[in-house]
């Protein structure tokens, strides 16, 4: 059967470098998480109500008031690359 | 004849008016530095969690209403998900398919021409010392949705050779993204829609849409087809569109670019081009295969929201009288021309302004027409807004109460109007100050026309001649002699007399 993994593409998109030997085990783990989901599927929910939350609650807000949360200098000393009051990164320049 | 239409549909992102994030407690206000207005919901730290604004939701559904729109009646919001520095989370809290609202319209009044205009179509006024009569049609625009989502982070590339610089200060400002349907078809449209939309969002008092500071951004998303093709063509999205003239320009440079290359036999690839303002022109940018597939999935860490029927009400009685209707009230209620309203309304400070000297019981034609060629052309020279001047609705009824008594002239009040607005005087004080009352002194007119009748023997013969041109020569040196003081129409009347 073809894998309906592309394993190739979610690594890239998922930023991840992956050896040949790790290729070939994360799709076979991949492809049981969806045969599970498929699995699932079967169930018939059609008088379930969808949802997109475990909790039973809604309409959790926070009123619009300011809080000066003072951590910049700590988050600046914990970044891999900090200049004065910046965050540092590697050149990006899209286009131009 | 061009065989091509475009097609094009806009993306507004608007920063929505508060004081602190859409889910933290930062503050959003503008030139704080860098990386100041941070904390560790905005950072994506472990542990972390966000909390939605109340105020963000009763704004976005303020705009919702104001569009038309039917709110959701569940809201939900959703993980957009890729790599970029200027994102802490890799992925951007957005709404996916329950946004805010959706299904609304926007009915713009353009000059732009169009093939299916609405049926009705108005005359428009005598556009101001233009002399041409413009008519303004109205046009229905589609509203696809408007939903929630938080800001990113600003790059830095200036003045740094070895990598770039991150400011983390807009990650989490509240932003509403207002989609518009592929209803719009000339670049003057567009700019007449996003006219139409900035001034909804100022007059609702959601935004302050000041583009220079980001809090108002547009891309565009535009393909061009045969015309009465059913199936549109492939579409190319713009991006950083500065101004309101830059998305105006980078449309009609794309639609030019893209027909010459269907005509060319070429197909169109789907791609993100930036608009290059320096070079006037689109550049495509190195498009990644993978850029659009972003696995949106519900944010776990935000719960659903739905907004009780009482309070949308409350929301939408909150909504001030909108530019739409101000317009129409402007024509029945003061007698203007719907071009001169169009333009009054465009700026609810401008239209405040009117209203106040109205309410002074001067003519709203004369007001009209003084506010918006010379009142506006003297405060774009000084760079300030009319809010901000020194002249007041009170004292520019002054001014105008002047002209229709006869007291000064026009061109005498093009005089005083600049000296009110850097001094803060009042008219009837500078034109007494500087004796510049029109001089309509019978005895006093006489005197100044024997001189000038003597001074060109000429043109004097040549009306007791009948040759009424050279009236007009005679007027302006009576003119020049009392200094532009003179009432014209009496020095017109006594010349001919005279000269009869």
């Amino acid at each position: 059967m073809e894998s309906k993994i592309n394993i190739d593409q979610v690594a890239k998109l998922a930023r991840l470098s992956l050896k040949p030997e790790e290729k070939g085990k994360l799709s076979k783990d991949l492809e049981n998480i969806l045969a599970y989901v498929d699995l699932l599927q079967e169930l018939d929910t059609s008088k379930v109500e969808p949802t997109s939350h475990v909790l039973p609650i809604e309409n959790v807000f926070r009123k619009d008031k300011v809080i000066e949360s003072g951590v910049r200098n700590f988050v600046l000393d914990h970044a891999p690359k900090r200049d004065g009051k910046f965050f540092k990164v590697p050149k990006v320049i899209e286009g131009l | 004849m061009n065989q091509y239409e475009p097609v094009i549909g806009l993306e507004v992102h608007v920063q929505l008016k508060t004081e602190s994030k859409i889910f933290c407690a930062c503050r959003t206000a503008f030139g704080a530095e860098p990386n100041q207005n941070t904390c560790p919901v905005c950072f994506g730290l472990p542990g972390s969690l966000p909390v939605l604004n109340e105020r963000v939701l009763e704004l976005a559904i303020k705009v919702g209403l104001a569009l038309d729109c039917e709110i959701s009646p569940k809201i939900k919001f959703d993980r957009k998900n890729y790599f970029y520095p200027d994102l802490p989370k890799a992925y951007q809290i957005s709404q996916y398919d329950m946004p805010v609202s959706k299904s609304g319209y926007l009915i713009i009044r353009t000059t732009a021409p169009h093939p299916n205009p609405l049926p009705r179509q108005i005359e428009g006024g005598q556009a101001q010392g233009e002399g041409r009569v413009r008519v303004l049609q109205e046009r229905k625009i589609g509203i696809t949705r408007a939903h929630l989502e938080e800001d990113a982070g600003k790059l830095l590339h200036e003045g740094i050779t070895d990598g770039s610089w991150v400011d983390y200060n807009r990650a989490g400002v509240p932003l509403l993204e207002i989609v518009s349907e592929p209803d719009i078809r000339s670049p003057d449209e567009a700019y007449d829609y996003l006219m139409a939309l900035k001034s909804i969002l100022q007059y609702l008092d959601v935004s302050d849409c000041n583009m220079e500071e980001g809090s108002l951004r547009c891309d565009a998303n535009i393909s061009v087809r045969k015309k009465r093709d059913e199936k549109l063509g492939t579409k190319v999205e713009i991006k950083n569109l500065n101004s309101f003239r830059a998305v105006q320009k980078a449309i009609a440079f794309e639609i030019e670019r893209q027909t010459g290359a269907v005509e060319g036999g070429e197909t169109i690839r789907q791609e993100t081009r930036l608009w290059n303002e320096g070079k006037q022109e689109t550049i495509s940018m190195r498009s990644k295969e993978f850029a659009h597939d972003y696995r949106y999935f519900p944010e776990p860490d935000l719960v659903p929201f739905s907004v009780p029927a009482t309070k949308i009400e409350d929301i939408r009685k909150s909504i001030p009288e909108l530019p739409f209707s101000r317009m129409g009230r402007f024509q029945s209620e003061y007698g203007l021309s719907e071009y001169d309203a169009k333009v009054l309304i465009a700026d609810k400070k401008w239209a405040d302004f009117f209203e106040e000297c109205i309410k002074e019981k001067v003519n709203p034609k004369l007001v009209s027409n003084w506010l918006q060629t010379d009142t506006a052309g003297l405060l774009n020279e000084r760079k300030i807004e009319i809010s901000a001047a020194k002249i007041t609705a009170k004292t520019f009824a002054g001014l105008i109460k002047l002209i229709e008594k006869g007291t000064i002239s026009g061109k005498i009040a093009k005089e005083v109007l600049p000296m009110m607005l850097d001094t803060g005087n009042t008219a009837e004080a500078i034109v007494k100050e500087k004796g510049m009352e029109q001089v309509t002194d019978v005895g006093a007119l006489e005197q100044a026309i024997d001189r000038v009748i003597q001074e060109n023997p000429g043109p004097a013969g040549q009306v007791r001649e009948g040759k009424k041109q050279a009236m007009g020569f005679l007027v302006g040196k009576v003119m020049q002699l009392t200094g532009g003081k003179a009432n014209p129409k009496m020095v017109n009347e006594l010349l001919a007399k005279k000269l009869s």
